[in-house]
C-alpha cells in the first residue's frame, strides 16, 4: 500500500484502503458530530480537505528546515492558521453553514487526520507526493461524511441536500438519525458493513 | 421443576452467559410441540452445576407469566394492545430468524427469547403507537439489540429496553402521546397524560389504588401493578428470578423516593406512588432480572439492583422526562461486565469455589 | 552542528512560523471583516424587522442594570417606522435550553402590553421536538400575546388567555424556557421603555440606571404616532442609529447620567 510510488496509488490510498474515517478510524469528532444532513458533511469534508491540502504542502515544504524537537508544534500553528483561514472564509462567504457546523470548524485543528497526514507522509516526502497524499485523504474524508450526512437526513429530515423527498405525511422522520446517538449507529453500521464486504472479497480472492 | 409446561426435558448450562461456548445446540423443533433431543454429554468448562431446566423452558415460563399482563392491556385498551403485542411479537420472531438465517446459525427462534422480548417491548409502547414503529422497534432490539452481539447470552443491553429507547429517540412524539384505557374514556383514544406525567408537570397525584389495578393511561404494560406482580411473584415461585434484583430494585426506588418525599412532599411523590407507576414492576420483575444482562455474583447483583432502583427516582424526580425505569436499567446494563468482574469471589487454593447463585441468574 | 539543530534554530523556527501565520491570519481577517460584520448586521436587521411588523429602522440603546459585580447590559432595539414613528421595541432574550442556551428576538409593540413577534435566533434543541420552537407555527403564536401579568403556556389545548401560547407536545421543557426568558427579558427592559421612555431619546450612548426610573403603568390606549420626536426626524435612516448625538431627555426618566461609555 504504502509502497506504491505513483501518485494516482497516493491519491487513491486515502479514498478506501486508507480511508481515514472507515479504516483508520481518524476524525472521529467532526465526522459524528457534524454528518447530521449532507450539505454539513459536504462543507465539512471540504474544509478539512482545503486544511490537509495545504499544512500537508507547507509541512512539505519546509520539512528540512525544522527542527525536529519541536515540529509538533510548528505543524499545530500552521495547521490552526489553515483553520482560521478556513473558518473566516464560511463566516463571510458561507454564514449559514457556519452556523451550522458552529465550534466545528475551528475544531478541525484537532482532527487528527490532518496531523496525522503532517507528520507521517508529509514531513518525510516531496511537495507533489503529499500534496496527492493529502488530497486523497481529504476526498476520502469528505465522501465518507456526505454518504453518512444524507443517509442521517433522508432517514431524519427524510431530505437529501435540503430537498425534501419525504413529506411528513408519508414518512415520519426518524428523529434519533439526527441526534448524536444516530450517527454511532449509521457510522457503525457503516463500516462494519464495509467490513463485511472486504472480507467478502478477500474471502473469494482466496 | 417438573410442571414445564412444554415438557422440555433437555439438560442444559443454567447459564446463558455460558453460550458463548456452543452449548445450546438445539435440535430440530418439530412443528407441534418442541421436545429437542437429550444431548448424553456436555463438555464444557465451569460452571458445572446443571439442572434438568433448559432455556426454552424457561423462557416459556417468562411468557406465561407476561399473558396475565397482556391480558390485562387488552382489556383495557381493547383493539389497539392486541394488535400491538401481536405485531412486536411476529417482527421480534421474524427479525432473529432472518438474523440467525444471515448468520448461517441452526434457527432457534423457537427458544422463546425473542418472543419474550417483542411481547417486553409491546408492553412498554402506548396503545396508540403506530404498527410501523413498532415493527422498527422490534427490529432494532432484536438486530442491533441481540444479534449483532452474537445472539442470546451475547447481549450487553436488554433488547426489549434497547428497542424503546431507539423509538423513545425516533418518535419522541407518538412516544409520548398517550390515551384513556378504554374502560374509562367513552371516546375512543382520547388522549391523556400518565400519572406520572401528571406528578411531573401538573403536580397531580394520581389515586394509589387506580394505579395498582392499573385503570390509568400509559403504556400496555405499566398501568396495573398488581397484574405485574403477580406474574413476578409466579416466577419467584418457580425459581426463574432471584429475590435479590427485583427486591434491590423496587427497595431502592422506595427508600430513593422516601428520601426526596421528606425533602419536599410538596414537589415530589410519595415512595408508594413510585412504585405503582410507570414501568417499575414490569422493569423491576421482567426486565431487571433478565438473566442475560445481569451480573451474576451476589453483591454485583445488589448493587445493579440498587443503583438502578436510585437512579430511576432521580430521573423521575430531578430529571428531564417523567419516566426514568428504562434509562436506569439500560445504564446499569453497560457497567455489568465491569460488576462482574469486580465483585468476582476469589478463588484462593481449595475449599473456595466460584459461586453462581440462585441456579439460574 | 547545523543552525537547525541548536536552541536557537528551534526558537526561530517557531517565531518565523508563528509570525508568518499570523501576518497571513491579520491579513485575511482585514479582507474578510467588513463582511463578517455585515452578515451579523444583516442578520441582527433580519430579525428585528422580522418581529417589529412595518419597522424600516431601528436604534440601539444599551443600558446597564445592576450594580458592582451583577452589573449587565442590556440592548434594546428601538424600532422606527418609515414616519419616523415609534413601531415598538425588540430585544434579545436568552434561556437554558435542553442543550444549549435559546436565544431569540422579541418584539413589543409601542403600546408596552402585547408582544408583536417573535423569531428564535439560535437553538439546538431535539430535532423534531424542541427545535420546533423555531417554526412558524409556534412564533407566531406570541404576536398579538398580552404580557401582563406574564406570558404563559398550557399543554396539550387551545389557550384560552391572552397571555398564553401552546406548548409543544413533548417539548414542553423548550416552550417553557421561551416564556420564562421572555418574562425575564421584559422584567429587565420594561423600566427603560416604560411610558416611553425611550421615545425622544437617542442613540447608542446612554447608561442610565434603573432603579431611578419612576412613573407608573404605561398608558396602553395611546397610540404610537401621536408623538413624534424631532430628534428621530432627522435620524431614521436605514441603518441603526450608530451616531454619537448625546441628546437625553429627562422627562422620564431622573436618572443620573454617569455618562457609561463602552
Amino acid at each position: 500500500m504504502a509502497n506504491n510510488p505513483s501518485l494516482i496509488g497516493r491519491f487513491t490510498r486515502g479514498l478506501w484502503s486508507e480511508n481515514p474515517v472507515t479504516v483508520l478510524l481518524l476524525g472521529m469528532c467532526p465526522a459524528l458530530a457534524v454528518s447530521n444532513s449532507g450539505v454539513n458533511g459536504l462543507a465539512m469534508g471540504l474544509a478539512s480537505t482545503f486544511v490537509v491540502v495545504c499544512a500537508s504542502s507547507l509541512v512539505s515544504i519546509i520539512r528540512r528546515l525544522v527542527p525536529g524537537e519541536v515540529r509538533i508544534p510548528t505543524y499545530i500553528v500552521i495547521i490552526a492558521g489553515f483553520v482560521t483561514l478556513a473558518d473566516l472564509f464560511l463566516k463571510a462567504y458561507f454564514p449559514e453553514v457556519a452556523k451550522q457546523l458552529g465550534p466545528y470548524v475551528p475544531l478541525i485543528v484537532v482532527n487528527c487526520m490532518i496531523m496525522g497526514r503532517a507528520e507521517f507522509f508529509a514531513s518525510k516526502h516531496k511537495l507533489l507526493p503529499s500534496i496527492f497524499d493529502a488530497f486523497g485523504t481529504g476526498i476520502g474524508f469528505t465522501w465518507v461524511l456526505v454518504i453518512l450526512g444524507s443517509i442521517r437526513e433522508i432517514l431524519g429530515s427524510g431530505s437529501i441536500f435540503n430537498y425534501v423527498i419525504l413529506s411528513e405525511e408519508v414518512f415520519v422522520p426518524w428523529v434519533v438519525m439526527i441526534l448524536p446517538a444516530g450517527a454511532f449507529i449509521s457510522l457503525g453500521l457503516m463500516i462494519g458493513l464495509i467490513n463485511y464486504f472486504k472480507l467478502r472479497a478477500e474471502d473469494k480472492a482466496l | 421443576m417438573t410442571e414445564d409446561i412444554n415438557k422440555t426435558e433437555k439438560t442444559e448450562l443454567p447459564k446463558p452467559e455460558a453460550s458463548a461456548l456452543p452449548p445450546k445446540k438445539k435440535a430440530k423443533p418439530k412443528a407441534a410441540d418442541a421436545v429437542p433431543e437429550v444431548p448424553g454429554l456436555v463438555v464444557s468448562s465451569s460452571p458445572h452445576f446443571l439442572n434438568t431446566e433448559s432455556v426454552p423452558g424457561i423462557m416459556h415460563n417468562v411468557i406465561l407469566a407476561l399473558l396475565p399482563a397482556c391480558l390485562v392491556s387488552i382489556y383495557f385498551f381493547r383493539f389497539d394492545a392486541l394488535i400491538l403485542i401481536v405485531t412486536c411479537l411476529f417482527a421480534c420472531l421474524l427479525t432473529e430468524y432472518l438474523c440467525l438465517k444471515f448468520r448461517g446459525k441452526p434457527i432457534v427462534i423457537y427458544d422463546g427469547s425473542a418472543a419474550i422480548t417483542g411481547i417486553l417491548l409491546a408492553l412498554t409502547l402506548p396503545p396508540s403507537f403506530p404498527l410501523y414503529g413498532a415493527v422498527i422497534g422490534s427490529v432494532f432490539a432484536i438486530a442491533i439489540g441481540k444479534q449483532i452481539f452474537g445472539g442470546l447470552g451475547l447481549n450487553i443491553f436488554n433488547p426489549a429496553l434497547l428497542g424503546r429507547a431507539f423509538l423513545q429517540a425516533t418518535y419522541p412524539v407518538l412516544i409520548t402521546t398517550w390515551t384513556e384505557p378504554a374502560t374509562i374514556g367513552t371516546v375512543d383514544g382520547v388522549t391523556a397524560a400518565t400519572p406520572l406525567a401528571l406528578m411531573k408537570f401538573e403536580g397531580i397525584a394520581s389515586d394509589h389504588l387506580t394505579l395498582f389495578f392499573g385503570n390509568t393511561a400509559g403504556s400496555l404494560g405499566e398501568t396495573s401493578a398488581v397484574i405485574l406482580l403477580l406474574g413476578g411473584l409466579y416466577l419467584r415461585y418457580k425459581g426463574y428470578i432471584n429475590w435479590k434484583l427485583p427486591l434491590g430494585y423496587l427497595g431502592a426506588m422506595a427508600l430513593t423516593g422516601a428520601f426526596f418525599y421528606f425533602l419536599d412532599s410538596q414537589k415530589y411523590p410519595d415512595p408508594l406512588f413510585h412504585l405503582l407507576t410507570g414501568g417499575a414492576m414490569l422493569g423491576a420483575w421482567f426486565m431487571v432480572t433478565d438473566m442475560v444482562t445481569t451480573p451474576v455474583t451476589n453483591l454485583g447483583q445488589w448493587i445493579f439492583a440498587i443503583t438502578a432502583g436510585i437512579i430511576a427516582v432521580i430521573i423521575r424526580n430531578l430529571g428531564g422526562l417523567p419516566e426514568g425505569v428504562m434509562y436506569s436499567i439500560l445504564l446499569m446494563n453497560s457497567f455489568v461486565p465491569l460488576l462482574n468482574r469486580w465483585t468476582r469471589p476469589r478463588v484462593f487454593g481449595k475449599g473456595l469455589t466460584v459461586e453462581t447463585k440462585g441456579g439460574t441468574s | 552542528m547545523s543552525l537547525r539543530d541548536t536552541s536557537l534554530g528551534m526558537i526561530l523556527t517557531l517565531t518565523i512560523t508563528s509570525v508568518v501565520v499570523g501576518g497571513l491570519l491579520a491579513g485575511f481577517y482585514q479582507l474578510v471583516a467588513p463582511r463578517i460584520e455585515a452578515n451579523r448586521l444583516a442578520e441582527e436587521k433580519r430579525a428585528i424587522f422580522a418581529v417589529l411588523d412595518g419597522a424600516t429602522g431601528y436604534e440601539i440603546f444599551d443600558k446597564e442594570i445592576g450594580s458592582g459585580e451583577e452589573k449587565e447590559v442590556i440592548r434594546i432595539f428601538k424600532g422606527i417606522g418609515k414616519e419616523g414613528e415609534l413601531k415598538g421595541y425588540a430585544f434579545v432574550a436568552e434561556g437554558p435550553g435542553f442543550a444549549d442556551k435559546i436565544v431569540m428576538m422579541v418584539g413589543l409593540n409601542a403600546d408596552e402590553v402585547t408582544l408583536s413577534g417573535l423569531e428564535v435566533l439560535y437553538q439546538i434543541e431535539t430535532p423534531g421536538l424542541g427545535n420546533k420552537i423555531a417554526e412558524e407555527k409556534f412564533e407566531s403564536q406570541f404576536i398579538g400575546l398580552h404580557i401582563k401579568p406574564k406570558v404563559w403556556y398550557v399543554k396539550n389545548k387551545k389557550p384560552t388567555k391572552p397571555t398564553d401560547i401552546q406548548a409543544i407536545t413533548g417539548a414542553t421543557i423548550s416552550s417553557v424556557v421561551v416564556v420564562k426568558a421572555i418574562n425575564s427579558a421584559i422584567t429587565k427592559i420594561m423600566p427603560f421603555i416604560k411610558n416611553r421612555a425611550l421615545e425622544f431619546e437617542v442613540g447608542q450612548k446612554a447608561g442610565e440606571d434603573s432603579e431611578t426610573v419612576e412613573g407608573g403603568l404605561g398608558e396602553e390606549g395611546e397610540s404610537a404616532e401621536e408623538v413624534k420626536s424631532p430628534a428621530l426626524q432627522e435620524n431614521h435612516d436605514e441603518h441603526d442609529g450608530h451616531d454619537k448625538n448625546h441628546d437625553h431627555n429627562h422627562d422620564h426618566d431622573s436618572g443620573e447620567s454617569n455618562g457609561g461609555e463602552r
